[in-house]
């Protein structure tokens, strides 16, 4: 059975996918900080804290030798959202380390586990809204402009690998309440997902949103 | 006769865009982080003042704000920037770094737009503009390199399109700039002549209205896409 890892499952989409994967017998590794994750039986969990420096090394070290066919990071800070317009150090270094740099580290560590993975699949969720074509929420600068870095380090690491093998995948959740639904059509998307020239930014559908 | 800010102002860019703003009868407050030292701004003239900020500090940027309050400002310059470590593969990009740069190039504009809002509505032109570069646009990205240099513009282009959809109801026309390549220290000395880059832009914003806000524009006159 294909493995996947999703950091972090703190956040309810990466909890969703974990589940998912799982029960439909993929190994799951759960990565996450939030202690253990193990619904299900195919349930790996190991420890991850987005926010650590050297969290993604630690992770990197637990995994070492695992192949890992998808990888799927998942950002977003943990407990109550500050206001959208806050812009005070704490709320803004936060949204960059969890939807942008951590992110890039725990791809970068990961190299070596998905290139031994079959399937070679790197997905980072993001938001509809951080695409700089489409209208953004008012107020919401940090948000929005963290996951936008978090888009063009994806590009800048896709370059830096430069594996044809590799299919390189920003998507978007739908705006729905409905979280499984929207799980389930980016896992659609992803299983479909074959290794492109040039990586496109995705809505949960499969539908190609401009950066 | 109109006004001018420019952050970064004494050396690069920021200086030359001091220097031809001045020479056509603007009046330029270019911010220095230590404004005793900008020896090349205090030749401009009498129509330049130097004003301390150190743009990646709220402080700071309140204390200019207090300092400039009820000075009407025509035309805003987020210029001050700064490069990071342009070479660090992705395994290497530190966290400092990462967010050292975030603060100078990113949080710092913002703050300060937030900040001086009240100036720019007091001026007559009402134009934000932000530095931006070639290096934010991810569709152009095909070579990767410069990880936090490239994030921090592309999420200073994020941050102004949320505020060029806000405040255009206020009449405030928010745009980024593209400088192109040019030689200051920042690049070593590669690229255009910085006389050359600074005319360019002058001109784009001379020809700015409101239609223009969310645009980021080159030099040149096109657009850079997304
Ligand atoms: N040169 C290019 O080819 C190019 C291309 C695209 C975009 N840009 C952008 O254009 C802008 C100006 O670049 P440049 O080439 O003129 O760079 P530069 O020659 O290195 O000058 C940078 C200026 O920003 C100031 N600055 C840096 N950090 C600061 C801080 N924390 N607080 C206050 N001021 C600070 C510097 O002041 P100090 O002297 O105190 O350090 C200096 O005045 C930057 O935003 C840059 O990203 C440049």
């Amino acid at each position: 059975m294909p493995s996947v890892l999703v950091a972090d499952v703190g956040q309810e989409i990466g909890r969703r996918f974990a589940q998912d994967y799982a029960a439909r017998g993929w190994t799951v590794f759960a990565a996450g900080p939030g202690g253990p994750f193990d619904a299900l039986p195919n349930v790996v969990s190991v420890s991850y804290d987005p926010m650590a420096e050297g969290g993604a090394d630690r992770l990197a070290r637990q995994l070492a030798g695992t192949a890992l066919d998808v990888l799927i990071v998942v950002g977003g800070a943990h407990g109550t959202p500050p206001p959208p317009d806050d812009t005070s150090p704490a709320v803004w270094q936060s949204a960059m380390i969890t939807n942008a740099l951590a992110p890039l580290e725990l791809i970068s560590r990961l190299k070596a586990n998905v290139m031994a993975g079959g399937q070679k699949k790197i997905v980072a969720v993001s938001r509809c809204s951080a695409s700089m074509a489409l209208p953004g929420e008012p107020g919401d600068y940090i948000s929005r402009a963290s996951r936008a870095a978090m888009h063009q380090l994806l590009r800048c690491i896709a370059a830096e690998w430069n594996e044809p093998g590799c299919s390189w995948i920003p998507i978007c959740p739908a705006e729905t309440p409905d979280v499984d639904a929207s799980v389930q059509a980016m896992r659609q998307v992803i299983a479909s997902a074959v290794p492109r020239e040039a990586m496109s930014l995705l809505s949960h559908d499969g539908r190609e949103l401009p950066w | 006769m109109s006004t001018v800010l420019i952050t970064g102002g004494n050396r690069g860019i920021g200086l030359e865009l001091a220097r031809q703003y001045s020479a056509e009868g603007w009046t330029v407050l270019a911010t220095a982080r230590q404004p005793e030292q900008a020896e090349a701004l205090a030749t401009l003239g009498a129509q330049v003042s130097i004003v301390p900020l150190e743009a990646s500090d709220g402080a700071s940027i309140q204390a200019l704000a207090a300092n400039l309050r009820g000075v009407p400002i025509d035309v805003l310059i987020a210029n001050a920037g700064i490069s990071g470590d342009l070479k660090a593969a992705a395994q290497a990009v530190s966290r400092d770094d990462f967010l050292n740069v975030m603060a100078v190039n990113v949080i710092g504009p913002l703050l300060l737009a937030r900040a001086l809002k009240p100036n720019v509505l007091l001026g007559q032109r009402r134009v934000v503009a932000a530095m931006s570069s070639l290096m934010s646009s991810i569709s152009a990205n095909d070579w990767g390199t410069q990880y936090a240099y490239r994030a921090s513009k592309t999420a200073l282009n994020a941050i102004w399109r949320t505020l060029a959809r806000e405040w255009g109801a206020d009449g405030l026309c928010c745009v980024l700039l593209r400088p192109g390549l040019v030689a200051t220290d920042m690049t070593g000395g590669a690229g255009q002549p910085v006389q050359a880059s600074v005319a360019g832009m002058r001109q784009v914003i001379e020809g700015l209205s409101l239609k223009d806000r969310g645009r980021l524009i080159g030099f040149d006159g096109q657009d850079v896409p997304w």
